[in-house]
């Protein structure tokens, strides 16, 4: 669907004007909310310059500006409440928000195009956006309204938490709730000094995100730490006890004494503001909103955890900065749509990584997963139809960033690098992150010397740090090159990049080889003539004269031994004449002049036996020259993984090229032998 | 590259270096394939595991480059070109006059036409150079034969009329004499072997009273073997168990070495070895199979050894079964498959019925392994393909016992017929009969008118 399509149909469904809302000058935009999604929201808009058409107002409940809710836990390990506050009021007033805290909605008046606050003030508005967020879930649980209970939820709940633990001298804390939030507040719970315990209904901890072996693994790892964790606990009440601790009695377990108790079991939309005024509602809560995050009212558009898009609340901060995104676009008069977003996420839990990308098992049938454990380390992959759809882990994972990639891309993974997943619980050999700051260790920088990113990290460490240093010491970027710019990258010198001689020539006659070994298979052997009177008879001569083949074998060889010229210059230290990249074209433009020797020599013909073997191999050598010679022409040309990849497949190649040379010196010294010994 | 890539790289080397070493050095064995640069011809696959049969100097080759391989072809070839009648044979380009055409093609090696190995370039008896390479020297043909104007040079040879090397039975002469032949001869029957003839004369020729005793040890005796023996001619000639089991009173062998049959036997046992079924042993190799054959052959007879035995067996050395069913033990291919119904078939089945004199019959044996006269002796020649190099050969040797000579040639001419055992009729008749007749009745023509002139001069 075209921009100006989508533009006509998003007036006519809102029943705005036929010119669309960039044209709305003016026009009121109210928010009611002031949590991360609102802010998102006015942030983008601001930083689009559609602010400018509109008269931005945000209404918050709670009293300060937005903060971020992702981080709250770090409240107590150094970070102020200052520190976490996305914006600070000044930067509202810049931007010619008005913002106002500690404001609550208490109703919408379509009619009016209103809504009122709890003082009973009204705020017109053109455009309402609903962006209220969600509230702590409080399970059906007698005595959850007992002191020392709390909820996980705003900067609020967590004074409260202090101030509980610092006035009744608490020592013992504990969470209802294993999920991510229940997560987080035990963690809460543990920097205040608690002994903390945690209880999850289900059968493993974030049973929403893990499934049952990394939940396992992360119950093991949180116990290390010092947390206890108590699965399968159906809690039947909570009861506050004489002494202000408070016990918690379960249907299927002994009672768990404590001295305070977050409640952590989930959220639920704050949709009331919407089902009060009409606004159509999920059956399961969150503000019904269509591609366009519009609600049932096109004037009112609604984002963040309070919606229910497809019958899905979102309650992760991507997807919500994501609806963020959208609306702002399209109120900028742009035509992008909310298609779902993607619900990975990639957390420190309690100091363990989690991480829970793309797809899970139960979304679509038909999925293969693949696991790897190493120790407290899980890894989990997720495949549909043999590529990548979803991994997880818990635990460390350095390949997380292409594995993110990877599932965004909805990668193949090859069966050799499943094997390799299995085994070392990486599908890719080491390498493959962008800059060369962030290669691995074992990774090659210099493939001409094979000199691996260590080494160059080692060197720099004992203070050669200047390019040049780096390369005489190390022998990288001595050969061809091609590395240089990533040795100057490592060195943190400017990058100095010299186009490497005869690199076109070396991609031409690549190129020219891999046509030639093509054509050597597809082209038939060269008929001889079938009568004497023919003049073919003066070329067929060139394959049924024994002179001729001698001539043309001789040659053959010459071309050889030139190009191999190269090879001692690479290998022996006291050939230094010309250029190493200049060999290396010459060996190139060579190697494709020997395969047009070769074809003359044979006639198309790659002959039986002994005479088979050496045209094979012969042609084999050829083939991997072509591909390790496009690859190394191509190498000072590409950047990034590309280049990663290049440099990693670049000496594998090279090595295969001369392992199947290996035979060659001898196949020809007894085809030659054969030659005269057989002849007269 | 490290010290253990190096370590690898040369033991790799020494193994590839090995076989392929192994391999030059080792007797003939299926480690030679490795060797063959091509497929060899059907003429010597047999021995090509046997590379020193061509690819080494003998003693007296005279060392001259091109002369090793000529003399490998020579050695077995030499004779058979002088046996028939080599029209192109080397010494005639000795001749000053025609020696200014090896500049065009060196007739004089073999391998100028016959190269080896050379699987796309060979066609029928091992040509190597295009069918039409009479052109070279005869492009004028016309100019003294204007009946051949027009014809194609890729045709000399394939339609009965020319040979390279054997012309015996299609030179001029010989056309103009066998011209105006029926068909069929009115008297059509192969000559008597001479043994034959020898063993059912009861002349004084042959040696008295020898007592029928067989001396083999008692413990080998076996009634039906001397009951075997002493029906043939071994037990006439006084040819004992001895004479062939211990000869030159060493142990008792049950296994008759060839040379042992070759003491009497020369003849047969030397065109034995020339021909296709023989020319292992000729070269010292375990005798040809079945199994190694290009043409068809049936499967259980696969592993049978083409020794004196594979056709005269045990002790009664039938001639008769020697001559068709020994074939048919092996031979799967069309023209064998086809014989059994053939009119050649049911004469012999005449014969052997005793409906018809002897030599009415034609077996597999009459033309392949023919009756050769030699003065008054009429012998076996037991090299079966001497007379399909090419097939002519065969009209003069085998077929004019029966045929005229034109319609053998036409029949012969006739790949169909091959085919179907020669049941049937040649579809095209050869000229070469009618021509080299008008060739002949025109010279006599320009002689009479230059005797005529002479006269009237």
């Amino acid at each position: 669907m075209s921009i100006a399509e989508t533009a006509h149909d998003l007036a006519s469904q809102s029943g705005v004007d036929e010119r669309g809302l960039r044209q709305c000058d003016g026009l009121r935009l109210l928010i009611v909310g002031n949590g991360m999604a609102s802010f998102g929201l006015c942030k983008r808009l601001v930083e689009s310059e559609a602010g400018s058409d509109f008269s931005i107002s945000v209404l918050g409940q709670e009293p300060t500006p937005a903060y971020d809710r992702v981080n709250l836990s770090k409240l107590f390990t150094g970070k102020s409440a200052d520190d976490l506050q996305l914006a600070n009021r000044d930067w509202y007033a810049k931007n010619q928000v008005h913002l106002e805290t500690g404001c609550q909605i208490t109703e919408i008046d379509r009619e009016a195009k209103e809504v009122v606050d709890a003082n009973g003030r009204r705020h017109p508005y053109n455009r309402l956006v609903i962006a209220t967020g969600s509230r702590p879930r409080v399970p059906p649980i007698p005595g959850t309204d007992s002191p020392g209970v709390f909820v996980y939820r705003t900067l609020a709940d967590l004074e409260n938490i202090r101030d509980y633990v610092l006035q009744k001298g608490a020592r013992a804390g504990a969470v209802i709730g294993g999920g991510l939030l229940g997560l987080e507040a035990a963690k809460v719970l543990l920097d205040l000094g608690l002994h903390t315990s945690v209880i999850e209904m289900a059968p493993g901890l974030m049973p929403r995100q893990l499934d049952a072996k990394g939940a396992e693994i992360l119950k093991e790892r949180i116990e290390q730490i010092g947390v206890h964790v108590h699965i399968v606990r159906r809690t039947k009440a909570i009861k506050p006890q004489d002494d202000g601790g408070i016990e918690i009695d379960f249907f299927n377990a002994d009672p768990l004494n404590t001295d305070l108790l977050i409640i952590a079991a989930g959220v639920i939309p704050n949709d009331d503001l919407g089902r009060d005024c009409g606004l159509e509602v999920a059956d399961r809560g969150g503000i019904v909103v269509n591609d366009q995050l519009q609600t049932s009212d096109p004037n009112i558009f609604a984002i963040g955890e309070c919606v229910s898009f497809r019958d899905h609340v979102y309650g992760l901060v991507a997807p919500c900065y994501r609806m963020a995104d959208v609306l702002a676009a399209r109120l900028s008069g742009e035509s992008e749509v909310f298609r779902g977003a993607d619900e990975s996420a990639e957390l420190k839990l309690l100091g363990v990584n989690v991480a829970v990308l793309g797809m899970g098992i139960g979304e679509v049938s038909g999925v293969v997963t693949m696991t790897h454990r190493n120790g407290d380390n899980y890894r989990k992959l997720v495949l549909y139809r043999g590529e990548i759809v979803g991994a997880a882990c818990v635990g460390d994972w350095e390949e997380l960033p292409q594995i993110r990639q990877a599932v965004y891309d909805q990668r193949r993974l090859w069966p050799w690098q499943r094997t390799r997943f299995y085994r070392s619980g990486s599908p890719w050999s080491p390498g493959g992150a962008i800059p060369i700051a962030d290669w691995p260790a074992r990774s090659v920088v210099c493939s001409c010397h094979e000199v691996s990113k260590g080494t160059l990290d080692e060197l720099i460490a004992e203070g050669f740090s200047q390019p040049d240093l780096l390369a005489e010491k190390s022998g990288a970027s001595t050969a061809c090159g091609s590395c240089r710019s990533l040795v100057c990258e490592l060195a943190g010198a400017e990058r100095d990049v010299q186009p490497v001689q005869g690199a076109t020539s070396m991609l031409v006659a690549s190129i020219c080889g891999a046509l030639f070994v093509a054509l050597l298979f597809l082209i038939p052997p060269i008929r001889f003539a079938d009568s004497v009177q023919s003049g073919w008879r003066q070329v067929d001569i060139l394959w049924r004269s024994d002179l001729a083949r001698q001539v043309t074998g001789f040659s053959l060889l010459g071309l050889l031994l030139i190009g191999l010229v190269f090879s001692l210059r690479k290998r022996t230290g006291w050939f230094h004449w010309g250029s190493y990249a200049l060999w290396r074209s010459i060996h190139g433009i060579l190697g494709a002049a020997v395969l047009v020797a070769l074809a003359v020599h044979t006639g198309f013909r790659l002959g039986e036996n002994l005479n088979l073997v050496l045209s094979l191999t012969f042609i084999a050598v050829a083939a991997l020259g072509t591909i390790a010679g496009t690859f190394s022409s191509l190498e000072s040309r590409v950047t990034g993984s590309w280049a990663m990849l290049i440099r990693q497949w670049r000496p594998r190649l090279t090595r295969i090229h001369l392992w199947l040379f290996w035979p060659i010196p001898l196949l020809i010294a007894f085809h030659i032998f054969s030659f005269y010994w057989f002849n007269d | 590259m490290n010290y253990n890539s190096w370590g690898l790289w040369l033991a790799f080397n020494l193994l590839v270096a090995g076989y392929y070493a192994y391999a030059f050095f080792a007797p003939a064995s299926q480690f030679k394939t490795a060797l063959l640069p091509g497929t060899t011809t059907h003429g010597h696959y047999q021995i090509e595991m046997d590379c020193d049969a061509c690819h080494s100097p003998s003693s007296d080759g005279n060392g001259a480059v091109g002369a090793f391989m000529q003399d490998a072809c020579n050695r077995c070839h030499a004779d058979q070109l002088q046996h028939v009648k080599d029209t192109h044979p080397a010494k005639k380009f000795n001749d000053p006059s025609n020696a200014e055409l090896l500049q065009t093609l060196d007739a004089q090696n073999c391998l100028s036409c016959h190269q080896e190995h050379v699987p796309e370039q060979t066609s029928a008896m091992g040509l190597t150079i295009p069918t039409d390479y009479c052109w070279h020297c005869h492009q004028d043909v016309a100019d003294s034969r204007p009946s051949h104007d027009g014809m194609g040079f890729d045709s000399c040879a394939t339609a009965g009329c020319h040979n390279y090397h054997d012309n015996r039975a299609i030179y001029e002469k010989f056309l103009n004499d066998n011209f105006g032949q029926p068909d069929l001869l009115e008297k059509r029957q192969l000559p008597s072997r001479s043994l034959t003839t020898w063993l059912n004369e009861d002349s004084a020729s042959q040696p008295k009273a020898i007592e029928l005793k067989p001396d083999a040890p008692t413990k080998k005796l076996d009634a039906a073997i001397v009951a075997d023996w002493k029906s043939t001619a071994h037990a006439k000639a006084g040819v004992s168990c001895n004479g062939c089991h211990q000869e030159a009173q060493v142990a008792w062998q049950d296994a008759v070495p060839m040379a042992t049959c070759e003491k009497c036997h020369d003849r047969q046992t030397e065109s034995f070895i020339q021909g296709r079924h023989g020319m292992r042993l000729a070269r010292g190799l375990s005798p040809m199979k079945p199994t190694d054959a290009r043409l068809p052959m049936h499967v259980d007879a696969a592993h049978l050894e083409l020794t004196c035995n594979a056709c005269h067996s045990d002790h009664r050395f039938d001639t008769q079964w020697a001559a068709v069913e020994a074939c048919q033990q092996c031979h799967a291919d069309s023209h064998s498959l086809a014989y059994n119904d053939s009119a050649h078939a049911s004469l012999w089945q005449q014969e052997l019925a005793g409906e018809l004199p002897s030599g009415s019959g034609v077996t597999c044996a009459s033309c392949h392994l023919p009756r050769l006269k030699d003065g008054d002796e009429v012998w076996v020649n037991h090299d079966q393909n001497a007379n399909l190099r090419p097939n002519e050969t065969m009209a003069r040797e085998v077929c004019q016992s029966c045929h005229g000579l034109e319609f053998s040639l036409s029949a012969l001419a006739d790949p169909d017929l091959t085919e179907t055992c020669f049941e049937g009729q040649p579809k095209t008749r050869t000229e070469s009969v009618s021509m080299a007749h008008d060739w002949f009745q025109l010279q006599d023509e320009k002689r009479k008118q230059r005797q005529r002139n002479r006269k009237s001069n």
